[in-house]
């Protein structure tokens, strides 16, 4: 039996995707595949999965050298979402809190990655707001012109692109108050 | 050169480990494995980290690369480069300070 979910995954909810996945597993629906706002399971027993997101982000590194590294410590790649890995290993009652990282540093580094990616992504964005729409003349703005359209996809994207920004810097400054490295 | 090596520090501790174990070339599982049996089986390093310190080493030519190994040559080896050396020395001596100050000060408690 095929279950299909959808939802949409937002960037700063990471760790909910996270658990969302483990509870489905949990539930007997082990996660096959995603596409875009599309979650496809399989039905079969109960499972203890735990789920790990990576972002890749922009490095040197090539992928299959990056998916070595995972699966050389166990974990399973499921999907890749743009820069985003999907990963998954079965754990048992003695390791529950199995993870994919060692200490907050590296937990947060990935963070630091993703803000990265999402400064350079976002350029053009408001490049277009900034400079090319104010540029515009107004009768290019109005109803079935293309700029209309254009303009209004461009602030969906810019309203979504800075919830994500301050979302996942307030993320790192929560933080802050752990001492634990 | 010194300078540029006093601001990578203090290092994690798995930052650390995997630095000291680059004595010899060795790819991501090998740094696990060795990492894992220095340290009695107390540290196994977690794929992310190990990603990510890979990444920051190597961009801060701490550590180099030495080729490729294996099927499809898919794990690339890695070995320490002089300035991680000079690196590891002066967090030697920072971490032998701390150990020494901590038992001092804990002197009969």
């Amino acid at each position: 039996m095929i279950k299909i979910v959808k939802k949409w995954f937002m960037a700063w909810n990471d760790d909910k995707e996270e658990i969302f996945l483990e509870d489905m597993a949990a539930k007997g629906f082990e996660l096959q595949n995603i596409g875009y706002g599309k979650y496809t399971f399989k039905e079969g027993t109960p499972k203890k999965i735990k789920y790990q997101l990576d972002f890749k982000g922009l490095t040197k590194m090539p992928e299959q050298e990056y998916l070595q590294i995972y699966e050389d410590a166990g974990w399973e790649y499921i999907h890749r979402l743009g820069s985003w890995y999907y990963f998954a290993k079965e754990y048992d009652e003695k390791t529950p809190d199995i993870s994919i990282f060692n200490d907050n540093n590296s937990r947060l580094e990935k963070y630091r990655r993703l803000i990265m990616f999402l400064v350079i992504t976002g350029l053009p964005l408001y490049f277009n707001f900034l400079i090319i729409f104010p540029s515009l003349e107004q009768t290019e703005l109005i109803f079935p012109k293309f700029y209309f359209f254009f303009r209004i996809i461009a602030a969906v994207l810019m309203v979504l692109h800075a919830a994500a920004m301050l979302k996942l810097v307030l993320k790192i400054a929560k933080d802050k108050k752990n001492i634990r490295e | 050169m010194t300078g540029k090596i006093f601001r990578q520090s203090p290092l994690t501790e798995a930052t650390y480990y995997i630095l000291i174990a680059l004595t010899e070339p060795l790819h991501g599982y090998g740094i696990i494995k060795k990492v894992e049996d220095m340290s009695n089986g107390r540290i196994r390093l977690a794929a992310g980290t190990l990603y990510g310190a890979i990444n920051a080493l190597h961009s801060n030519k701490l550590i180099k690369s030495m080729g490729e190994v294996g099927e499809n040559k898919k794990r690339k080896l890695y070995m320490r480069t002089e300035l991680g050396s000079n690196l590891i020395k002066f967090e030697i001596t920072r971490l032998e300070e701390m150990a020494a100050n901590g038992r001092n000060e804990m002197v009969g408690l």
